[in-house]
C-alpha cells in the first residue's frame, strides 16, 4: 500500500511538471484522451506480466504475442476472409496455446521462465512475419462492428452518469444481499461517489446544439444551429443511402459565431432529416479504458479474495513451502503464464483494432519492456510474491505520462525517451530499496533496544 | 576451574546478542595444552555462537578472550589462525573440486616466482597428513574421498597453520562407526602432541569416551562443568536440560490402536537399493533414529509425495495413496512437518495468520473465494492452542523466534485434522521451553489416537519421546527397538549399520 501510494506520487509529480512545462499542449481532451488509451492498453499487458511477475517468473514474449494477434487478426480476417467468429475463437485459442506452452515448459521440463519466454519473443515475432511476408496488416475501413473496441469513445458526462447509476445499484444490491461487506466506510464512499460522480456528470455536460436554419449555398448544405455556451467543437453526421457517416468534426472558430449562432458548410447537398449536429463532449473515455478496469477489478478481486491469488503470493515467495503445504504450485503458475498469454493477446487486438496499421516488424516492439517496468515501478518484486493490480496500473499510466512528457516538453530532445524512462524506473526502485532497508535497520535497532532493556 | 599459568585459552564473560535473542550471556570457558574439552548443550543453547566467536566468524559483544594469558581480538577468521585457532565445520570446508593438496594450502601457496610450487605443496602436504594417518596422494581430488576421509584433510589443513586449538564441531554426524573410531584415535594422538580440542557433540556416548573435561551451556549460559571423573550420562543430561529428564519428557503409554500408516516395500529415489517396510499405529509416538544422511528425511518426503516413490504402497488409515504430490497426502490425513522450516516450513514473508491458514484455505473455501471468517478463527484458535508469543496474527512470522515459528507449522497440520503426523527434527533449532510444548503436544497428540512419526538426531529426544524407534542407515531401516530397549548404544549399533549384533531388537 505505502508502495502504492509512493507511484502514485511520482505520477501526480510528473503529471504537475509536464502541466507546468506546457498546459496547453498537455491538458487538451486530445492529449488527455491519447494518454487515457495508450495506458490501458499497456495496463492490460501490465496486469497481465504482473501474475507472472508474481510467480517469481517472466514474460519476455509479450510485446510478440501483441504482434502475433494484432497482425494475425486482421490477416485472418481481411487476407483470409474467415468469418469473425471464427478469428475471434482463434485468438482466444492461440493466446491460450502460448500461455500453456508457456507454463507447462517452465512447470514440467523447470526451464527458466527467462529462457522459455525469450525463445517465444523470438519464435512468434518471426512466424508473424513469416506468414504476413512484412506487409503491414488492417482492416481498411471494414469491421466497424469490431473496431469500436479499440478506438471507440464516450463523453465523460455520460461516463459519470453511468458510473452513478452503477455505484447506487452496487449500494442497493450490497445491503441487500451483502450486509457483511457493507462496513460504514464502504457506505460513505458509495455515497460520495454517487454524489461526486453526479455533479460531475451535471457540471461537464454539454447541450447538444439546434439547427436553426438549413439551407443551400453554392451546391453545398449551409448549416446555422444556435450554440450553448461551452462549446467549442461541433461533430455531424449524414445519412447516405440509409447509412450514417462517421462523425467529423469541426472546431468553432468565434468570427464563425454571432448571436451564438454558428454557421458551418457541410460538403454536397442533404436534406435536414439526413443530418445530425452535436456538440464534441469535453473529454470522451475510450473504450479500452472500460476493458482495463474491468480486466482490472476482475484481476484485482482473483488475487486478494481467491485462494488462487493467495496461493500465488505464497508460492511466488516460497514455492517449496507452499508445495508442502498441499498446493498444487504447478497448476497455479501455469495458470499465470495462461493469464499473462491471454492479456497479451486481449492486447494485441485492442491495439490492432485502434490503430488499425500493424506493421509484422515493428509491432509490439519492447512492449514487454514496457509492461515489466509498469509492473516493477507499480509494486512488483521480480523476486515475486508482492504486486498489486492497482499499482501496476498506475504504473502503466506514470510510463505513458514519462513518454507524454518527453514529447510535449521542448527542453528534453526527443531521442533520449529511452535514457529518461530507464533513469526514472532505476530511480524509482532504487528509492524503494532505499526506504525499505532503512525501515528495516530501525526495526532491529529498536528491537535490539527492546531486548537489551529486557535483560 | 582455576586457571593457572598452563591456561592456553581462557574465555572470561563472553556475552552475545541478535535481535530479539540473547545468544550468550557471561559465558566462560578455559582449556590448557593437550585437553580434550567437550561443548555440550541442545539446540540453541549458544554453543555455535561461541564457537563462531572463537573462530572469528562473529565478535562478542561483551567479555574477554585471552590466549596464554594476553588478551587478544578475534575480529576475523585470519585472526583466530594467526592465534592458533582452527575451526573444523560440521558442513566441510573444502574445495572438493579441487585435489588435497591445494585445498590444505588454499590460500597460502608456496610459490616460485609467481608460480605455484607444486613440488613443495606435495612434500608438505605429505608431512600433515602422516600427523594424521590419512595414506592418500596428495594429487587426489578432494570429491572422490569419503565424508571421513575428508575431515582428515581439514585436519591436517589445520595442523599445517600450526594450530593450538581444534575446534571440532559434531564431526561425527555423518560418519561411519569405523570412521567414528578413526578420528578418536587422531584425537588422542593430537592430544598426545599437546593440541587442545573443542569438541561439541551431541553424541554422549563420544563425549564420555573422548573429554577430559565437559563444559555445559543452558539457553547461552554456563550451566555446570564435569571433571572427567564426574562425566557420565545422567549429570550430562542434567545439567544440559537443568532439571531431570524424567520430567522433561512427559509420556504415556497409549494402548495402540489400528495401523494409521502402513509402508510396504517402499523404494525412495535416493536410495533405490532398499525397500522399506514399517507400520505406525494411532496413538504410537514412533522415533526415526540415525546418522544425519541415513535417508530418513528423504523417506518422510517420499511418504508425504514431495519426491515419489519409485515402488511400494503407503497405506493411511488402511487406504492405498497416491503419493505423487503432498495434497493427495494431506487429503488422506498425513501431513508433515519438514526438516527446513524456513525452506518448506513457511513462507517467512507471509503473516502468522497466512502461514497457519494456508494449508486450509483449500478446505474453507467459498466457491474459490477466501473465507476470511473462518481463516481469523482458525488463526486465533491455533494462535491461543500452541502458545505462539506473537503481538499479533499480522506479525510477519520471520521475527518470531524458531520456537513459535514450529507452532505454526504444528498449527497449519492441526487444524487440518490429522490422522498420521510426520515430524523430521521437530525442535531442531528452537529453546529449551517451546521444546517442552512441543513435546507435550506430542504426548496430546498420541493420547487423541493420531499416529505420531518424528525423525530425530538427537539422541535424547529418541530415548524420552519414542514408544519405539526404527534406526536407518544408509538408506535402510536396520532395525526397531521396543522402549524398554532403547538405549544410547543400541540406536548407535543400528545406525552405524552393525545390523548383526542386535537382531533380537527387531
Amino acid at each position: 500500500m505505502k508502495k502504492t501510494l509512493g507511484i502514485l506520487g511520482l505520477l501526480f509529480a510528473v503529471i504537475a511538471i509536464t502541466a507546468i512545462a506546457d498546459p496547453d499542449a498537455f491538458l487538451s481532451a486530445n492529449n488527455i484522451q491519447n494518454l487515457m488509451r495508450r495506458t490501458a492498453l499497456f495496463g492490460i499487458i501490465s496486469i497481465g506480466v504482473a501474475f507472472v511477475i508474481i510467480t517469481s517468473g517472466i514474460d519476455l514474449s509479450i510485446g510478440s504475442v501483441v504482434c502475433l494477434i494484432g497482425c494475425g487478426l486482421p490477416y485472418v480476417l481481411m487476407e483470409l476472409g474467415w468469418p469473425l467468429w471464427v478469428a475471434l475463437t482463434l485468438v482466444v485459442l492461440v493466446s491460450l496455446g502460448i500461455g500453456m506452452f508457456h507454463g507447462v515448459l517452465v512447470t514440467k521440463l523447470r526451464l527458466q521462465p527467462f529462457v522459455v519466454t525469450l525463445c517465444g519473443l523470438l519464435f512468434y515475432r518471426g512466424i508473424t512475419r513469416g506468414f504476413t511476408r512484412d506487409q503491414p496488416m488492417g482492416f481498411k475501413d471494414q469491421f466497424q462492428e469490431l473496431r469500436p473496441l479499440g478506438n471507440a469513445s464516450f463523453p465523460i458526462d455520460d461516463v459519470m452518469l453511468w458510473l452513478a447509476g452503477g455505484l447506487i445499484g452496487a449500494l442497493v444490491i450490497g445491503a441487500v444481499a451483502f450486509r457483511r461487506y457493507l462496513k460504514k466506510w464502504v457506505i460513505v464512499t458509495g455515497v460520495v461517489g454517487v454524489v461526486v460522480c453526479g455533479l460531475g456528470s451535471k457540471l461537464l455536460h454539454l447541450p447538444h446544439p439546434t439547427i436553426v436554419a438549413f439551407g443551400e449555398k453554392r451546391g453545398d448544405t449551409e448549416v446555422r444551429v444556435k450554440l450553448p455556451s461551452g462549446v467549442s467543437q461541433v461533430s455531424y453526421q449524414y445519412r447516405e443511402d440509409g447509412k450514417w457517416s462517421n462523425p467529423s468534426t469541426k472546431r468553432v472558430k468565434s468570427r464563425e459565431v454571432k448571436d451564438g449562432v454558428y454557421t458551418f458548410i457541410i460538403f454536397k447537398q442533404w436534406k435536414q432529416e439526413d443530418v445530425i449536429v452535436e456538440s464534441v463532449p469535453r473529454l470522451s473515455v475510450p473504450a479500452p479504458m472500460f476493458i482495463m478496469v474491468f480486466v482490472a477489478v476482475l484481476a484485482a478481486i482473483f488475487l486478494n479474495c481467491t485462494i488462487y491469488g493467495r496461493y500465488l503470493f505464497a508460492l511466488g515467495r516460497n514455492e517449496q513451502a507452499a508445495k508442502y503445504s498441499g498446493i498444487n504450485t504447478d497448476k497455479m503458475i501455469l495458470l499465470a503464464y495462461v493469464i499473462c498469454a491471454l492479456l497479451s493477446g486481449l492486447g494485441g487486438m485492442l491495439f490492432v483494432l485502434d490503430i488499425n496499421n500493424a506493421n509484422p516488424s515493428s509491432f509490439g516492439n519492447f512492449f514487454e519492456l514496457y509492461a515489466i517496468a509498469a509492473a516493477v515501478l507499480g509494486g512488483c518484486s521480480l523476486r515475486g510474491g508482492e504486486g498489486s493490480i492497482l499499482g501496476v496500473v498506475i504504473g502503466a499510466a506514470l510510463m505513458q505520462v514519462l513518454r507524454n512528457m518527453i514529447n510535449l516538453v521542448e527542453a528534453i530532445p526527443k531521442n533520449i525517451e529511452f535514457a529518461v524512462i530507464g533513469a526514472v524506473i532505476l530511480v524509482g526502485v532504487a528509492t524503494d530499496e532505499v526506504v525499505k532497508r532503512m525501515a528495516a535497520k530501525r526495526k532491529a535497532a529498536k528491537e535490539f533496544e527492546a531486548a537489551k532493556s529486557e535483560s | 576451574m582455576n586457571p593457572d599459568d598452563s591456561t592456553l585459552l581462557e574465555v572470561r564473560d563472553v556475552s552475545k546478542r541478535f535481535p530479539g535473542v540473547r545468544a550468550l550471556h557471561e559465558v566462560s570457558l578455559s582449556l590448557v595444552p593437550g585437553e580434550v574439552v567437550a561443548v555440550i548443550g541442545e539446540n540453541g543453547a549458544g554453543k555455535s555462537t561461541l564457537m563462531k566467536i572463537l573462530a572469528g566468524v562473529q565478535e562478542q559483544d561483551t567479555g574477554e578472550i585471552l590466549i596464554e594469558g594476553k588478551a587478544v581480538r578475534l575480529d576475523s577468521v585470519e585472526a583466530a589462525l594467526d592465534n592458533g585457532i582452527s575451526l573444523i565445520h560440521q558442513e566441510l570446508n573444502l574445495a572438493d573440486n579441487l585435489d588435497v593438496g591445494a585445498n590444505i594450502f588454499l590460500g597460502r601457496e608456496p610459490r616460485v616466482g609467481p608460480f605455484i610450487d607444486r613440488t613443495k605443496i606435495d612434500q608438505e602436504s605429505r608431512k600433515y597428513l602422516q600427523m594424521v594417518g590419512l595414506d592418500v596422494e596428495p594429487a587426489t581430488i578432494v570429491s572422490e574421498l569419503t565424508i571421513g576421509r575428508q575431515q582428515m584433510v581439514e585436519i591436517a589443513k589445520a595442523l599445517s597453520v600450526n594450530s593450538r586449538i581444534l575446534i571440532m564441531d559434531e564431526p561425527t554426524s555423518s560418519l561411519s562407526s569405523k570412521e567414528t573410531e578413526y578420528l578418536f584415535k587422531v584425537v588422542k594422538d593430537l592430544r598426545s602432541r599437546g593440541i587442545s580440542v573443542i569438541y561439541i557433540s551431541h553424541r554422549l556416548g563420544e563425549v564420555k569416551e573422548l573429554a577430559d573435561r565437559v563444559v555445559v551451556l543452558r539457553d547461552g549460559e554456563n550451566a555446570g562443568d564435569l571433571k572427567r571423573e564426574e562425566i557420565n550420562h545422567d549429570a550430562m543430561v542434567k545439567l544440559m536440560v537443568g532439571r531431570d529428564i524424567s520430567q522433561f519428557y512427559q509420556r504415556t503409554q497409549h494402548e495402540p490402536g489400528e495401523v494409521m500408516l502402513e509402508v510396504e516395500n517402499l523404494r525412495t529415489p535416493v536410495h533405490p537399493a532398499h525397500k522399506l517396510n514399517f507400520k505406525v499405529r494411532a496413538g504410537e509416538i514412533v522415533g526415526m533414529a540415525g546418522l544425519v544422511g541415513a535417508g530418513r528425511t528423504e523417506m518422510l518426503q517420499t511418504l508425504f509425495g514431495v519426491t515419489p516413490a519409485l515402488e511400494g504402497t503407503i497405506k493411511v488409515a488402511g487406504k492405498a495413496i497416491d503419493a505423487t504430490q503432498p495434497v493427495n497426502a494431506i487429503d488422506a490425513g498425513m501431513m508433515l512437518a519438514p526438516e527446513d522450516r524456513k525452506q518448506q516450513g513457511l513462507v517467512l514473508e507471509m503473516s502468522v495468520k497466512e502461514n497457519m491458514s494456508l494449508a486450509s484455505l483449500r478446505r474453507d473455501q467459498i466457491g474459490g473465494f477466501l473465507n476470511g471468517q473462518k481463516e481469523n478463527e482458525i488463526s486465533a484458535e491455533m494462535i491461543d492452542r500452541m502458545k505462539v508469543k506473537t503481538p499479533n496474527e499480522h506479525q510477519i512470522i520471520q521475527y518470531l523466534s524458531g520456537g513459535n515459528q514450529q507452532k505454526v507449522v504444528l498449527g497449519k497440520w492441526l487444524a487440518m485434522n490429522p490422522r498420521v503426523l510426520l515430524l523430521d527434527e521437530p525442535t531442531r533449532g528452537i529453546d529449551v521451553g517451546a521444546k517442552q510444548q512441543i513435546y507435550g503436544l506430542m504426548e496430546d497428540l498420541a493420547g487423541k489416537g493420531i499416529a505420531v512419526l518424528f525423525v530425530s538426531s538427537e539422541m535424547e529426544e529418541v530415548l524420552g519421546m519414542a514408544d519405539r524407534a526404527l534406526v536407518m542407515h544408509e538408506g535402510k531401516i536396520t532395525g526397531e527397538i521396543a522402549r524398554a530397549d532403547l538405549s544410547e548404544e543400541s540406536i548407535m549399533q543400528l545406525a552405524t549399520g552393525n545390523v548383526n549384533e542386535t537382531k533380537d531388537a527387531a
